[in-house]
């Protein structure tokens, strides 16, 4: 009886009851900080606050502000639900009190991976207690309204964080598998983990939602640091448990208690501190984590000093060094940032000896040991490799000029030498000018406007610029840098007369640092608009909406682009919309522009894009503003991967079969989903303007893009075409290449935005990267006006190009059969500025088509040849290529194949191959320095020849 | 009295694989018997559309005492529980389970049938699972048996019951009661077979579940007994496929 009294007394939650006026009990009391005059405030913000700043800040009008005298936290309001979080409630914004340097996504709470395991929050109240303030959430899961679930942030004086309390109560009958955590939603290419566990620091396993169990180990405690400047590192100390269990990416980090076995009636309660530190390195949020540890299980720190010296360099300017500390069990305890002046200091567990691992350029130059006890030890000077400095400057026309510089080896021996990682996240860079994702310089890529001073590791480099596509190509070749040496370059680059008349470029899908996988300041986004000579760019940022106008207006640009605001819905929560797929899904991502930024409102103006078939993103963003006479609704990427079972792609996601037609009798299976119309929608899905051909400077789903195309054109579904960059940062995809070049009446003097969004509805775009096409059938263009061709049309095709762009063959597409030429002329020197014109043809309309009266559809293209891919799961979409180039695609090139499964159609395909690497020197290896992994490509959108003159175009049918 | 024909090892009595832990809710045998016993058991939930599975298996121990031959006291201790979530993230807990503590009393009867009062309370020992709620659960009720023959007997049985957790969070208070009967045939001297159809209402939802229990009992020697027995539910709210158990027990 004793033990039941015992267990009646027990100290248990207090908001698990279903009373709206209980009240959780403050977190975390074995913390304590004191300041004087430390204060602490609380308030929502209205339309006259200005909610606090930094690249990743989206507090709003409603949302709760919680603050001290170090740090600022916003909690979303209710119903401003961001990302994977079901509703508002979570900590959106996070940063260093004065600082505006934001640079959290978000933090969720939730039980698994699944959305009906997210809290679902239904009320949200404001507490004090003398000087504490505190936002008490009260909810459940979101699929379980049986779970009860309450959360309170908390906030005091002097304080460096939130702490944080989680309550759970199981009221369902039926055990559950709950693994009570926070989800560190980084979005990809921003904020990277780092845990104090034998062999990982930034190194975590990757994994799937398959195997996902793998990736749980116990860590005293995660943090996390950004890529760029103004702002701030992150960490996460439970209170209620000694370890913290969970997995890491660049994508999302979770970190909670051990998952357990919840049974039917049982509870737990969850207390951890939450907290910032100034500055983008680990050991800023690190050092805090190891005072916490010591306040919370008497685990005593010391601190480490000293100074880092880069002879040739300067610190923090043009060279980025820094030292890892790991300790004799090969446990990373934290990752330092040395000053400008070199000098630095971390806090590190007391009683162990670590080596010290100092880094630049990406990779290990130096390492150095100390044994520490309990008192500070000051280790003296770390001396790195001399390096030399290279001062770059471009003339654009004879003008310096914003322009984006590829730096790269000159031989193998130095990409030997400086080939590396961000600490094993992201693609390799050879070298590492500076965070792969992060401002100018990244990767191996910077952005100059008049001399600009780099350091290099010592080598023989080249280094290559261009405006787009359309200029030459500015180069100058086997530079050797020389340690503790200077050196100056003056890269050269003209304008090409390439570009049609009456045309304006376009990049309809551009990111930058608003959007959750970019950590590219605006000031730099800005820049590289200019640098890329586009005319007309949509910003397309991932559910948010930012218009650059601080950037563009400190820059003194405006006159430079003309910039439109977009949107690119992306969904993060998985609900079921077909009726023949078992799981969950999202949508895939879909453009919208114009739409109206708004900085004091949720998303910045965007619509919430979670839990919508197209057809009602449309209608949700029209709701807001989004005007489908004057806009554009774009189909991005349309087949692609998934992350974290979020597909990419709509196509992807409908699990469409392209050799069947699609059903227009109704319903949401795989080939009806296309045409449906959800509840609550206005639209339809298949209610878009333009899809994806091209999107990414690698371009490497093309073949799949445009077959999704063509297998609508085959059908008579027309959209027009678009190629677009899809850039998230200086590092991967190159902004503007590809490009549209819209041909179209209004100018960049005099911009009508409803007259461009017009012509790119109707399709008068040619997409590439390189090779432009002029084409005409009868005096008509490509668009998607059909028209009846005369007897005698001929197809007449101008293709020119930049030297230093190879186009090898043309093709011309009738109803998908191809007709090549490959006699076209070569510049003779790519480098140069002459021999544009490439090849003049005109072939007549009765030799290309099918014979008959019967519509069809023209699609003229240009560029190198086509990787060949082949179709091996017998869906029609080419899904695998000779990747182990034995002359035939077969099981052998399937990557999870290791034998023949003595069947047609296999369920397991890939990859696309992708085109040889061409050897240094060629032409195409040119185009690659400017173009990274890409092939020159370009497409006309589809001639519509209505050939039995009734006035409608059908499509041909599917082959 | 037809009790006189089932004094050795055959088990005698509805299925008691149960669906709810402890069995909550299910009859006992009326014929007080003195044991003891070694019962593994299963209990499983397969649901690949809810990315959901539990396998939940126990090796639980029993032993009964005739006090006399109306009343019998009786216990069974989950020595081991194992359950296994098989979910997005998996988990289990491997531990002590419930403790179940009951009695049966026949209080009237004929030479024909019988009336018993039956109850039990389970106890909050499953430490490991329950890391901070103590579920507490009782029932009690009465059941009928008229032995249409000695060696087929027909029960039936009502048994409200009642749980709720302590130890300091919500009390989530579940009331429910469970209508079963069936009929028991000893059709071999050392082998009988039970079919009963179980219902349960209002613990859960309206209708928990309603379905069947199937049972193959057999003796060996006078003293020994093997009973193989399962709960099908086939409609209601519990997702489980099935409850089995398989039961050795040496009467004394």
């Amino acid at each position: 009886m004793l033990f039941f009294l015992t267990l009646v007394a027990c100290d248990g939650p207090a908001c698990l009851g279903g009373d709206p006026s209980c009240l959780m009990p403050s977190p975390c009391e074995a913390v304590t900080y004191s300041c004087e005059g430390g204060s602490t405030d609380a308030y929502w913000l209205g339309p006259d606050d200005v909610p606090p700043g930094g690249l990743d800040a989206l507090g709003s009008v409603g949302d709760l502000v919680l603050q001290n005298d170090r740090i600022v936290a916003v909690i979303e309001a209710l119903d401003h639900p961001h990302y994977i979080a079901p509703t508002g409630g979570s900590i959106l914004d996070l940063g260093i009190t004065g600082k505006d340097n934001d640079s959290l996504r978000h933090v969720f709470q939730a039980t698994g991976l699944l959305p009906e395991e997210g809290f679902h929050y239904t009320s949200m109240e404001l507490v004090s207690d003398g000087d504490i303030r505190a936002v008490q959430l009260l909810g459940t899961l979101d699929g379980y309204p049986d779970v009860a679930v309450a959360t309170r942030y908390e906030i005091r004086p002097c304080e460096p964080g939130l702490r944080v309390r989680t309550e759970i109560g199981n009221g369902t009958p039926d055990a559950l598998s709950v693994y009570l955590t926070d989800g560190f939603y980084w979005g990809g290419r921003e904020n990277l983990p780092f845990t104090p566990r034998a062999g990982a620091g930034f190194t975590h396993p990757s994994f799937g939602l398959s195997d996902i169990g793998t990736a749980f180990f116990d860590v005293p405690f995660m943090v996390a640091g950004m890529h760029s400047e103004p702002g701030a590192s992150y960490g996460v100390v439970a209170c209620s448990e000694e370890l913290l269990s969970g997995f890491q990416s660049d994508n999302v980090s979770a970190m909670g208690p051990k998952p357990r076995v919840f049974p039917a009636r049982d509870w737990d309660v969850y207390e951890r501190f939450i907290f910032a530190a100034d500055g983008s390195a680990i050991s800023g949020a690190a050092d805090l984590a190891w005072e916490l540890r010591d306040q919370l299980w008497g685990e005593a720190w010391t601190t480490l000093s000293g100074t880092v010296e880069a002879p040739g360099g300067k610190l923090g300017e043009n060279l980025r060094a820094s030292l890892l500390i790991v300790d004799a069990d090969d446990v990373p305890v934290t990752h330092v940032l040395p000053a400008n002046d070199g000098s630095w200091s971390a806090r590190v567990p007391a009683d162990r000896t670590y080596t010290l691992h100092a880094e630049a350029f990406g990779r290990e130059v130096a390492t150095s040991e100390v044994k520490v006890g309990g008192d500070p030890v000051d280790v003296g000077t770390i001396t790195l490799p001399a390096v030399g400095e290279v001062s770059i400057d471009v003339l654009i026309d004879g003008v310096s000029d914003y322009a984006v510089v590829n730096v790269i080896p000159a031989d193998d021996a130095t990409a030997a030498a400086t080939e590396s990682t961000v600490f094993g996240f992201f693609d390799s860079c050879a070298p590492m000018l500076g965070l792969t994702h992060g401002g100018s310089p990244a990767c191996n890529r910077l952005i100059v406007n008049g001399p600009t001073t780099i350091a290099l590791p010592a080598g023989n480099y080249d280094f290559y610029t261009s405006r787009g596509p359309f200029s030459t190509l500015g180069a100058a070749q086997g530079v050797v840098v020389e340690a503790v040496t200077g050196q100056s370059l003056t890269l050269e680059v003209t304008s090409l007369d390439v570009q049609p008349a009456g045309t304006l470029t376009g990049d309809f899908h551009v990111h930058g640092g608003a959007s959750f996988d970019s950590t590219m300041p605006d000031d730099d986004r800005v820049k590289a608009f200019v640098a890329s000579g586009l005319e007309v760019v949509v910003t397309t940022e991932h559910d948010v909406v930012n218009d650059y106008a601080d950037a563009i207006e400190s820059l003194g640009v405006a006159d430079r682009f003309t910039l439109l605001t977009g949107t690119e819905a992306t969904g993060h929560v998985l609900f079921r919309f077909r009726s023949d797929y078992g799981f969950p899904q999202v949508v895939g991502h879909w453009m919208y522009w114009p739409v109206l930024y708004d900085p004091t409102a949720p998303w910045r103006g965007a619509a919430y894009d979670e839990k919508a078939e197209p057809g009602l993103l449309t209608t949700r963003q029209e709701d807001l503003g989004w005007s489908p006479t004057d806009g554009v609704v774009q189909l991005n990427h349309p087949y692609g991967g998934a992350s974290f079972g979020r597909d990419y792609s709509w196509a992807t996601a409908m699990g469409v079969d392209q050799t069947l037609p699609l059903d227009q009798a109704g319903g949401s299976t795989s080939q009806a989903i296309f045409f449906h119309k959800a509840e609550g929608a206005r639209y339809g899905n298949d209610e878009y303007d333009v899809q994806e051909v091209m999107n990414g400077t690698k371009n490497e789903a093309l073949l799949q893009y445009r077959s999704f195309w063509h297998y609508l054109l085959d059908q008579g579904i027309v959209r027009a075409g678009t190629a677009n960059s899809d850039s998230h940062s200086l590092a991967e995809n190159v902004l503007g290449t590809p490009r549209n070049v819209v041909f179209t009446t209004t100018t960049r003097a005099d911009f009508d935005v409803a007259t461009f969004n017009a012509d790119v509805r109707a399709g008068h775009i040619l997409g590439t990267n390189g090779p432009v096409i002029v084409a005409s059938v009868g005096g008509h263009s490509p668009g998607l006006e059909s028209f009846a061709p005369g007897a005698d049309d001929v197809l007449h095709i101008e293709v020119s190009a930049a030297p230093w762009v190879p186009v090898a063959e043309v093709r011309v597409l009738v109803n998908g059969t191809v007709h090549a030429y490959t006699d076209l002329t070569h510049p003779a020197d790519p480098l140069g500025a002459e021999g544009l014109a490439r090849l003049t043809l005109d072939v007549a309309l009765a030799d290309l088509l099918p014979a008959g009266t019967a519509d069809a559809w023209i699609v003229v293209e240009a560029g190198s040849p086509l990787v060949e891919q082949d179709d091996l799961d017998c869906n029609g979409l080419p899904d695998t290529g000779d990747n182990n180039a034995d002359g035939s695609i077969d099981w052998r090139d399937v990557e999870e194949l290791e034998a023949d499964p003595g069947v047609n159609c296999f369920d397991v395909v890939g990859p696309l191959a992708e085109p040889a690497e061409p050897e240094r020197g060629t032409a195409d290896w040119l185009f690659r320095t400017v173009t990274p992994d890409g092939y020159p490509m370009s497409f006309t959108n589809p001639f519509l020849l209505d050939r039995d003159a009734d006035g409608v175009w059908s499509g041909p049918g599917l082959p | 009295m037809f009790c006189t024909a089932w004094l050795d090892g055959v088990a005698q009595g509805p299925v008691e694989a149960g669906l709810v832990d402890g069995d909550l809710g299910g009859a006992h045998r009326v014929c007080p018997a003195t044991s003891v016993g070694l019962t593994p058991t299963a209990y499983a939930i397969i649901e690949p559309e809810n990315l959901y599975g539990r396998i939940l298996a126990t090796g639980t121990l029993t032993g009964s005492w005739a006090v006399n031959d109306r009343l019998e006291l009786y216990t069974r201790l989950e020595a081991v529980r194992l359950d296994m979530l098989i979910a997005a993230i998996s988990t289990s807990a491997l531990g002590p389970g419930y403790t179940t503590v009951g009695a049966s009393w026949r209080g009237v009867d004929g030479e024909k049938w019988a009336l018993a009062v039956q109850g039990k309370l389970v106890l909050p020992t499953a430490f490991v699972h329950d890391e901070h709620s103590a579920p507490l659960a009782a029932d009690a009720g009465v059941q009928f048996v008229w032995a249409a023959r000695d060696t087929l007997l027909v029960h039936a049985a009502l048994m409200p019951n009642v749980g709720m957790a302590l130890g300091g969070g919500p009390l989530y208070p579940r009331v429910g009661v469970n209508v079963d009967a069936g009929a028991e045939w000893r059709a071999f001297p050392r082998f009988a077979f039970v079919l009963d159809g179980i219902s349960a209402f209002g613990r859960t939802d309206t209708l928990d579940y309603a379905g069947v229990g199937v049972g193959f009992r057999g003796g060996i020697g006078e003293h020994a007994g093997l009973a193989l027995e399962a709960r099908v539910p086939l409609v209601g709210r519990e997702r489980a496929l099935t409850s089995a158990d398989v039961r050795f027990d040496w009467r004394f």
